[in-house]
């Protein structure tokens, strides 16, 4: 073969990437532009749009009404974030670290397997867990525990609940695929050089598989922060979050321009947490993972 | 299976690691199977052995990593079978080096500083030990930043700070090409008798064991089948494992002749074996033949070239040819 031949692939090599660049710009960066360009249009009665420019959706957006709905919406997705890590971790490190290797694959798919049920699904069957008659107060009650039912559906713990539920996989399949290929010698190096296990974990362990936790962190913090199935159905009127306030914008309140607005605010939000993240990383000298 | 006395150093004044019945099992394997051995203060020392003999096993048992299911492993004194490797004063430098990557090569020689109870001064100690080891100016680098040699050279610092009752080495060198292998074998050495320090390595290559190490086990099945001095172990094998692990391929009814001791000759000679040569392959320095002998056995004959043509250099396969050696070159087997 002449070496013309390998010198030509790479022109074409890009070909390759077409069809997520295809899928990409249809599916995501035409909508991008039609929600930015609606954003600054003017909503008229009955959903009608009037021709803009305006900033008034923008300005509109951080009126005290609406910011109390970001506030509680950061809330939740931090506090989902963080119990989802305290979870994850132990259980991605005992299926990467300390189970037999002919259980790997059985405990990974045991943590796949609620993807097999649709979402809606599994979000319905903690309403009957969680709801009056449903399993938790019965059983209380059989029990002479407690008399009244606890109000645990439409509250925010519910919402915390369903969101965790829904999380955790993404939390402990990142985290277990940095752990699983950590080279065991450093840690038998760290152990070698005086340090305890739990300061092996700490110096060696914790820092190596910061990209799969931080890879995790990323993948549940920003769903959570536009959930709105979740605090829909198990969280009740009282705990509308910004997922909910755009899809109503789009939906019964027929005010698809401050819609866009909210959600082009969100996204401008999660991508200068992301920048501030990647800036970070670089400045500790670290690959960014994102 | 040498006797329990045999095991032992003849000048055991000053002995750092003993090693009494250590046994290792994994499952119903054997990897260590008795093991009885002494090593003295400031020795070089190789554990030899083919793969799966036990060697790294029995390094593991000393470096903590395992434990022994039986037998004493007293260092310096103090039986320190059941004690974690954190509490051991021991240090490893692994087969792969082992380097945090996530670490410079200074905070990687520092790791250790911390655990120590004694008043450190850390920074100027760890330049001193990147000098030590050549690799001053250096301990801002990331270990990928490294070649194979500097990160030997860090991995080796990074256990030595601690300044360890015994080094251990796992096949040290084998991750690193010939010719830098061979430097290294000549630093090794070097950086031995300077720090004075024990060093214990591993290796399944017997001309490294031979240039490195004071002593040598040979090791087979979990066993140690010969301990001595390089000299002894090579020139005196005392069972067949042994004698062909050495390269020692000439095998006779209760005795062994090496191949280089044994001389090519195109006449008839008294005490000279007859046969025909079956092949030869030319490796530089010297020239490796295989003869059939007429009753059958294969023997094979390393012959010096010196560069000039002569009868014996001009034989071809097929040729008849007579093997000889002298009486004082059979060393007897058990």
């Amino acid at each position: 073969m002449k070496p013309q031949s390998t010198i030509r692939a790479p022109r074409f090599a890009f070909l390759l990437i077409s069809p997520t660049w295809l899928v990409l710009g249809l599916l995501f960066l035409v909508p991008l532009a039609i929600m930015l360009w609606l954003s600054l249009q003017r909503a008229g009665l009955y959903g009608v749009i009037e021709p803009g420019p305006t900033l008034a959706n923008y300005i509109r957006s951080f009126e005290s009404g609406y910011t109390i709905i970001y506030a509680r919406s950061v809330w939740i997705a931090v506090a989902t974030t963080v119990i989802c890590l305290l979870v994850s971790y132990p259980v991605a490190y005992y299926i990467a670290l300390k189970a037999r290797p002919e259980r790997k694959n059985v405990l990974l798919a045991l943590v796949v397997i609620p993807f097999w049920t649709s979402f809606l699904v599994r979000t319905y069957a903690w309403m009957f867990i969680l709801r009056d008659q449903g399993v938790i107060n019965s059983l209380l009650m059989s029990l002479g525990v407690i008399h009244e039912p606890l109000p645990l559906l439409y509250t925010p713990l519910a919402v915390m609940i369903g969101q965790v539920y829904a999380e955790v996989p993404f939390m402990v399949l990142p985290i277990y695929a940095s752990l699983e290929k950590l080279d065991r010698s450093l840690l038998e190096a760290a152990r070698d050089l005086g340090a305890s296990a739990a300061a092996a974990f700490w110096r060696v362990t914790m820092p190596l598989a910061m990209p799969g936790t931080v890879a995790g962190i990323v993948l549940v913090f920003i769903p959570s922060l536009g959930t709105f199935i979740t605090p829909d159905l198990l969280g009740g009127a009282k705990g509308m979050l910004v997922g909910n306030l755009i899809q109503n914008q789009f939906g019964p309140a027929l005010n698809k321009p401050f819609g866009s607005a909210v959600a082009m605010a969100l996204t401008a939000f999660v991508l200068a947490l992301l920048w501030a993240y990647a800036g970070w990383a670089r400045r500790r000298g670290e690959e960014v993972a994102l | 299976m040498p006797a329990r006395q045999e095991c032992l150093a003849n000048d055991m004044s000053d002995v750092i690691l003993r090693l009494e019945q250590v046994e290792k099992h994994f499952g119903a394997t054997a990897a260590v199977n008795g093991v009885t051995l002494e090593i003295a203060r400031g020795e070089f020392f190789a554990l030899l052995g083919p793969s799966g003999c036990g060697k790294t096993t029995l390094l593991r048992l000393v470096a903590g990593f395992e434990q022994p299911d039986a037998g004493r492993v007293i260092l310096d004194g103090t039986d320190v079978a059941g004690v974690p490797a954190n509490e051991r004063a021991v240090n490893t430098v692994f087969q792969h080096y082992a380097l945090f990557p996530h670490l410079t090569v200074a905070d990687n020689v520092a790791f250790g500083l911390r655990y120590q109870s004694k008043l450190q001064t850390p920074k100027s100690k760890i330049e001193e030990m990147l000098r030590l080891v050549r690799m001053d100016g250096l301990g801002d680098r990331k270990p990928d930043q490294l070649s194979g040699g500097q990160k030997q050279r860090v991995a080796l610092a990074r256990a030595l700070t601690l300044h360890p009752k015994v080094l251990l080495l796992d096949e040290p060198l084998a991750a690193l090409d010939v010719k830098l292998r061979k430097e290294m074998q000549v630093e090794l050495k070097a950086l031995q008798r300077r720090v004075g320090i024990t060093f214990i390595f591993v290796t399944h290559d017997q001309e490294e064991a031979l240039t490195l190490a004071d002593r040598v086990a040979v090791m087979n099945l979990g066993k140690i089948e010969q301990v001595g001095t390089t000299e002894e172990v090579f020139e005196r094998p005392r069972t067949k494992f042994v004698a062909d692990f050495m390269g020692a391929v000439n095998f006779f009814d209760g005795f062994v002749v090496r191949p280089e001791k044994m001389r090519l000759r195109v006449t008839a000679a008294e005490d000279a074996v007859v046969g025909r040569v079956e092949s030869k392959v030319y490796q530089g320095e010297t020239t490796r033949w295989l003869v059939r002998t007429t009753d059958g056995k294969l023997l094979t004959v390393v012959e010096q070239n010196d560069g000039v043509p002569d009868a014996v250099s001009r034989l071809k396969s097929g040729d008849r040819v007579w093997v000889k050696w002298e009486k004082r070159h059979e060393v007897p087997l058990q």
